[in-house]
């Protein structure tokens, strides 16, 4: 975890502003841009924002 | 669950000027609402793999799509047109608030008047009530739905 750690992250607030369009960019295959990474980045380092966003991924790939 | 679908409605509606448009409006509703998440979860697990596409019933709901760039506009413009959406759907009685927590939901009517322990036909009058009071009062204010992004208000406004 402290490998990854980079000097400007996004926090969880942050995370969760952009991870629905972090979720319709994966699940449609779409690149990413800067913020977008950055909630990946998010995603490999908090349980918390992960767990929500694989909820979240979940629903949206049901309703597909 | 009735309680349960109030709850998550009332929690999207209290962050709704956080939507920004970089999604669609239910991927954000979604991700901002935990109680949401699992009243979708729970719904799912009650319809047991419910496909809502071959049983729909009624008019059909528009998914809203993700807002251009451009689209959020004028943040003043947006704001306005949000704070007299809130109001609108404010006015509305809690099981009106439901039945179209249900529409957005993409729920068919009848999966709506069962998790709410209603009549078969009764959310078809619900939601057409809610519709009526929501025109009637953005006309009050001034506000045609051509003014407002179809991500922001489609689900509430669907003829």
């Amino acid at each position: 975890m402290v490998g990854l750690t980079r000097d400007r992250e996004f926090d969880c607030s942050e995370c969760l502003q952009h991870v629905g369009q972090f979720a319709e960019h994966q699940l449609a295959g779409l690149p990413l841009n800067e913020a977008l990474i950055s909630v990946g980045h998010r995603l490999t380092l908090c349980p918390e924002c992960r767990e929500d966003y694989l909820a979240l991924k979940k629903i949206l790939r049901d309703d597909r | 669950m009735e309680d349960f679908t109030q709850d998550a409605l009332l929690r999207v509606l209290a962050q709704l000027d956080r939507f920004g448009g970089r999604s669609k409006f239910t991927t954000w509703a979604h991700a901002h609402c935990r109680e949401y998440r699992l009243y979708r979860i729970a719904t799912q697990t009650l319809a047991g793999g419910f496909n809502r596409r071959s049983h729909r019933r009624g008019q059909k709901l528009h998914e809203p799509e993700s807002m251009p760039d451009n689209a959020a506009g004028d943040d003043e413009e947006r704001g306005r047109l949000i704070a007299a959406l809130r109001r609108a759907v404010g006015e509305l009685t809690d099981k009106q608030r439901a039945v179209i927590l249900g529409e957005l939901r993409d729920l068919p009517f009848d999966q709506i008047s069962k998790l709410l322990g209603m009549k078969r036909n009764a959310p078809y009058k619900l939601v057409h009530d809610a519709r009526v009071a929501l025109k009637r009062h953005q006309a009050a204010v001034g506000i045609s739905a051509e003014d407002i992004p179809p991500s922001e208000i489609t689900h509430l406004t669907t003829n």
